[in-house]
C-alpha cells in the first residue's frame, strides 16, 4: 500500500484530472458567458435609443441614418420573408407529401434527401449570386422586393422540405398502418390525420428557416436592399431590411447607436422566435405524451 | 397495401409529384447555372489554374488580372483559425455540458449555445467590430484592427455551437451500460471519458467539425466586415485580406454580365459551392456510421 | 463486526460447518428513485465458494448483486438506503471507503458483455495498466496471461490487436470476464452472464466458473434453476426483494425449508 511509485502516479493522475476538469469548467463558463454577453452587451448599446419613433420612422438626417428610425426596414423584413415563404412553404411542404406518401423508389428518395440536406449547407452568398443572376439580370426583376423574396424561397426550401419530410416520416410509422387498416384514402388520410398530426412540428420548421433567412444579409444585399427607402413595400421596388441597414451603418461608419437598436430589434425577434419554437416543441411532445 | 383509391387522391398525388420534380428541378439548375456561368465556354476550364493561382486581382488596370489567389488564402487562414479555436472549445463546451455540470447548468449552457447559434452574422460582425478591432488595435499595436485574426476569432464563436452540438449529441450516444462497464474496473470517471467515452464519439466529434468547417468557408456578412477586404495575398494572421464569400459580395455589383469579372465571380462561387457540397457528402458519410455505432 | 456475521449465519442449518465469509450484506435497504427494491436483506458468500442468486425475474437480483461493489450508486437516482455490506470485515459503504478501490477488489461481470473501442490487448488491459505499472513487454504477456485463464488466447492468437467488437457474443463475455480478473480481484460477480448466450458458450462459461473457483469468490446472478443446481456451492432465493431462503445447495434443492421455495424450484412461480 505504501509503494512510493504507485503514490507519485496517483498524484500525476489528480493532477492531469484537475487541470482538464479546469480548462472543461472554463470553456463550459465561456459556453456560458460569450452569449450573455453579446446579448448584454447589444441590449445595454440598443436600449436608450428605442422608442415607437425608432420603430416606426424612416431614416433620416445627413449622412443618412443617423436620425429617424427602421420602420421601413421592419415592413422590409417582413415583406421578404413572406414572399419567400408564400413561394417555399406550399411547394416544398407538398414535395415532402409526395415524397413520404406516394414515392416507392427507395434510391430515388435517398438521393432527393441527401441532395435537398446539401442545398440546404450551401452558403447563402451562392444563393445570392444565383439570385443576382437568373432573377435580377436574365428575368430582368432588378434590385426588388420580388426578386429578393424570390431569393429567399430558394433558400428556405431545402430546410423547409428536409425538415417536414423528416416528421412526416416519424408520423407514418405510427399512424399509416391504422389508417390503411381503417379503409380511408391517402388523400383523407393527409387531410385528417397527417397534416393536423404534424402541424406543430411544421410550424417549428417553418418559424426556424423563416429566422434563419431574416438574419442572413448577404444575398438580399446582391438581389433586394436598398440603402434607404420611404417605406414604400412594392414588389418591383427594393426594399430596406434589418440586416442590410446594420451592414450600411456600420460599413460606412454612419452610426453605430442606430446600428445597436437595430441590432437589438433583430436580435430580439429572433430570440422570441427561437422561444417560440422552444414552446412549439414542447406541446408536441406534450400532445404525443 | 391496398390505399382506399379515388380521383382525387391521383390528381393530388400527380400535383405534388409534379412539384417535387419542378422543385428538385429547379435546384439541379441552380448548381448546373453556377458552375455553367464560371465557364460559359468549355475552353474556358483552361482559364481556372491561372485565374486560381494568379496573385493580382486588378479589374481596372490595362490589361486586367483576376487572380483569386488572396481570396483562397484568406479564406484558408481564416477558416484555420477559427476551427483551431472552435473545435477544442466546442469538445470541451460539449463535455462540460453532458459529463461535468450539474443538471441545472448543463441546462443553461445548452440554451446559451443556442442562442449563440441564433444570432445573425451580421451582428457578429458588427459587435465584433466594436469589441475585437479596438482591442486588436492596441494589442497588436496595428493603425487598424481589421485583420483576418478578428475574422476568424468572430468566425470561431459562430460555428461553436454547431460543433458543440453535434459533439455533445454524440458524447450523450455513449449509453449508461458502457460508462458503468468503464467504472466498474475501478477506475475514476475521468479515465472512462478518456479511454471510452470521449473515443466512441470520435466520429460524431468529426462529423461536428466537418459541418462547422462548412459553415465557416460559406460565411459572408461579419468576415466581410471584419477582414479588411484588402486583394493582397496575406502573409500572415494580423493582414488584412479579403475571402471568397466576400470578393463575390464586394465585386458583384459592379460587374457586368459576362464581363471577365463576372466569370472570375462565378468561378470562385462554384469552387465554394463544390467544396461545401464534399465537405456534405463527407458529413452525411459520417453521420450514417455515428447512427449506426449508436 | 463478528457478532453480526455470526448473527446472520444462523439462518444455516446447524449441522453445517461454515467456511469463512469473503462478503455479507446485513439489514440492507436499497431501490431507485421512486421505488425500493431490496428488503431488509440478511446474506453470506463463502471464500472459494459460488454461491447462486436465484429468484423470478424483477425480484431484485441485479440491484443485489450491484449493491455488493458499488455499481448499483452509478445509476442516476439509485443507491443503497440503509444497512451495511461487510468486506473481509470493512464495511464498503463507510465513507472512508474508497468506491474505486472496493469495485478493483469486488468485480462484475454484466449480462450483456460490453466491450470497449479498443483492440482485444487493450481491452484486457483496461482496468489493468491503471491499477499497476506494467512495461509494454509485460503488457502484453499480462493480457495474453488473462487470455489465456478464460481460454481466448489459443482461438484468438492472431487476432490480439483487432478491434474487440468483432468477437462473438460468447468471445465478447469471456473477454470481459478476462478484463476483470486482470484487475486482479477478490470476488467476482455475474449477473446473469449466460443468458444472453448459445449453448455452447453457456457449458463454457459454466466450466470456467467452476475452475475460477479454486481462486475467487464467485456470485452468479442467473434464473437459471438449472444452472444454479450445476455449478454453485451455496444457493439464495429471493421473491420481492426479500430473501427467502440460503443454504449449500444441494439443500436447497433436496429438501427446502420453506413452501415458497419448494414452489419456484418446481418451476410453480417465477
Amino acid at each position: 500500500m505504501v509503494d512510493k511509485t504507485r503514490e507519485v502516479r496517483a498524484n500525476q493522475r489528480l493532477i492531469t484530472e484537475r487541470c482538464f476538469a479546469v480548462l472543461v469548467w472554463i470553456a463550459g463558463i465561456l459556453g456560458i458567458f460569450i452569449p450573455l454577453y453579446i446579448i448584454t452587451f447589444i441590449t445595454i448599446n440598443g436600449a436608450p435609443i428605442l422608442s415607437w419613433a425608432f420603430l416606426t420612422l424612416p431614416p433620416a438626417g445627413f449622412p443618412l441614418g443617423t436620425g429617424g428610425g427602421i420602420g421601413p426596414a421592419i415592413l422590409g423584413s417582413l415583406a421578404l420573408i413572406t414572399i419567400g415563404l408564400s413561394f417555399s412553404a406550399p411547394l416544398s411542404i407538398l414535395a415532402a407529401i409526395f415524397s413520404s406518401q406516394y414515392c416507392t423508389s427507395h434510391n430515388f428518395l435517398v438521393f432527393v434527401r441527401f441532395f435537398a440536406e446539401v442545398l440546404a449547407s450551401v452558403p447563402s452568398i451562392i444563393y445570392g449570386l444565383f439570385g443576382y443572376a437568373l432573377l435580377v439580370v436574365f428575368f430582368d426583376l432588378k434590385i426588388s422586393l420580388l426578386a429578393g423574396g424570390i431569393t429567399i424561397a430558394f433558400m428556405m426550401t431545402p430546410v423547409i422540405f428536409v425538415g417536414t419530410h423528416e416528421s412526416f416520416n416519424l408520423a407514418n410509422k405510427e399512424l399509416q398502418q391504422a389508417a390503411i387498416s381503417l379503409g380511408v384514402s391517402r388523400l383523407f388520410y393527409i387531410r385528417k390525420v397527417l397534416l393536423p398530426k404534424t402541424l406543430p412540428s411544421i410550424l417549428t420548421v417553418i418559424v426556424l428557416a423563416s429566422m434563419n433567412a431574416m438574419g442572413s444579409a448577404a444575398p438580399i444585399l446582391l438581389t433586394g436592399a436598398i440603402v434607404n427607402s420611404i417605406g414604400e413595400i412594392r414588389l418591383d421596388l427594393p426594399v430596406m431590411s434589418l440586416p442590410s441597414h446594420i451592414f450600411y451603418l456600420v460599413g460606412e461608419a454612419v452610426s453605430f447607436d442606430h446600428a445597436f437598436g437595430t441590432a437589438l430589434v433583430l436580435v430580439g425577434v429572433l430570440i422570441f422566435g427561437n422561444m417560440g419554437v422552444g414552446w412549439l416543441k414542447w406541446r408536441y411532445i406534450k400532445n404525443d405524451g | 397495401m391496398p390505399w382506399n383509391k379515388n380521383k382525387n387522391d391521383v390528381v393530388f398525388a400527380l400535383l405534388s409529384g409534379l412539384v417535387l420534380l419542378l422543385v428538385s428541378g429547379t435546384s439541379l439548375f441552380l448548381i448546373f447555372f453556377i458552375v455553367q456561368s464560371s465557364f460559359p465556354e468549355l475552353s474556358d476550364f483552361i482559364n481556372l489554374w491561372p485565374r486560381l493561382t494568379g496573385e493580382s486581382w486588378s479589374p481596372l488596370t490595362n490589361p486586367p488580372t483576376f487572380g483569386i489567389m488572396h481570396a483562397w488564402v484568406s479564406t484558408l487562414i481564416i477558416t484555420t483559425i477559427s476551427l483551431t479555436l472552435a473545435v477544442p472549445l466546442g469538445i470541451l463546451v460539449a463535455v462540460f455540458t453532458v459529463e461535468y455540470a450539474p443538471r441545472r447548468l448543463s441546462l443553461i449552457a445548452i440554451q446559451c449555445t443556442e442562442i449563440l447559434a441564433g444570432v445573425p452574422a451580421v451582428v457578429y460582425g458588427f459587435v465584433g467590430f466594436v469589441t475585437l478591432l479596438p482591442a486588436i488595435e492596441t494589442l497588436f499595436d496595428l493603425p487598424a484592427g481589421e485583420t483576418l485574426l478578428a475574422a476568424g476569432i468572430i468566425l470561431a464563436v459562430m460555428i461553436l455551437p454547431y460543433i458543440a452540438a453535434i459533439a455533445s449529441s454524440s458524447l450523450n450516444s455513449v449509453s449508461i451500460e458502457t460508462r458503468i462497464a468503464g467504472l466498474a474496473n475501478g477506475v475514476p470517471k475521468f479515465y472512462v471519458l478518456r479511454k471510452v467515452v470521449l473515443k466512441q464519439s470520435l466520429t460524431g466529434i468529426f462529423a461536428g467539425t466537418t459541418l462547422g468547417l462548412a459553415k465557416a468557408l460559406g460565411e459572408t456578412l461579419a468576415v466581410m466586415m471584419l477582414a479588411g477586404n484588402a486583394v493582397a495575398v496575406p502573409k500572415s494572421v494580423l493582414d488584412r485580406g479579403q475571402p471568397l464569400t466576400s470578393l463575390i459580395a464586394t465585386e458583384l455589383g459592379e460587374a457586368g454580365v459576362g464581363s471577365p469579372i463576372y466569370e472570375a465571380l462565378f468561378s470562385a462561387g462554384a469552387t465554394l459551392m463544390v467544396l461545401v457540397i464534399s465537405i456534405n457528402f463527407l458529413f452525411w458519410k459520417l453521420k450514417g456510421r455515428l447512427s449506426y455505432n449508436g | 463486526m463478528d457478532k453480526k456475521i455470526s448473527s446472520s449465519d444462523k439462518v444455516f442449518s446447524a449441522s453445517h460447518v461454515a467456511p469463512s465469509p469473503a462478503l455479507s450484506l446485513n439489514k440492507l435497504n436499497a431501490g431507485y428513485k421512486e421505488r425500493q427494491v431490496l428488503f431488509n436483506i440478511n446474506a453470506v458468500f463463502y471464500k472459494n465458494k459460488i454461491t447462486s442468486i436465484l429468484g423470478p425475474s424483477g425480484c431484485g437480483k441485479s440491484t443485489l448483486i450491484s449493491v455488493c461493489n458499488r455499481t448499483l450508486e452509478l445509476i442516476p437516482g439509485a443507491g443503497v438506503i440503509s444497512g451495511n455490506v461487510f468486506l473481509n470485515g470493512n464495511d464498503i459503504y463507510d465513507t472512508a471507503a474508497s468506491a474505486q478501490l472496493i469495485r478493483k477488489k469486488i468485480g462484475i461481470i454484466f449480462q450483456h458483455p460490453i466491450t470497449f473501442p479498443a483492440s482485444i490487448v487493450e481491452n484486457v488491459l483496461f482496468g489493468a495498466v491503471y491499477h499497476q505499472k506494467l512495461t509494454r513487454q509485460e503488457r502484453l504477456d499480462y493480457a495474453r496471461h488473462h487470455l489465456g485463464i478464460v481460454g481466448l488466447e489459443t482461438e484468438l492468437i492472431n487476432r490480439l490487436h483487432e478491434p474487440a467488437h468483432k468477437l462473438s457474443g460468447g468471445q465478447r463475455q469471456r473477454l470481459c470476464l478476462a478484463r476483470t480478473l486482470a484487475n486482479q480481484p477478490e470476488i467476482i460477480l455475474m449477473d446473469e452472464p449466460c443468458s444472453a448466450l448459445d449453448p455452447s458458450a453457456m457449458r463454457h462459461i459454466e466450466e470456467l466458473i467452476k475452475t475460477l473457483s479454486k481462486t475467487y469468490t464467485i456470485i452468479i446472478v442467473t434464473h437459471n434453476i438449472a444452472q444454479a443446481r450445476r455449478i454453485s456451492d451455496y444457493t439464495i432465493v429471493m421473491t420481492n426483494g426479500r430473501i427467502i431462503e440460503q443454504d449449500q445447495t444441494t439443500k436447497i434443492f433436496e429438501k427446502p425449508k420453506r413452501k415458497q421455495t419448494h414452489e419456484f424450484i418446481e418451476g410453480l412461480i417465477g
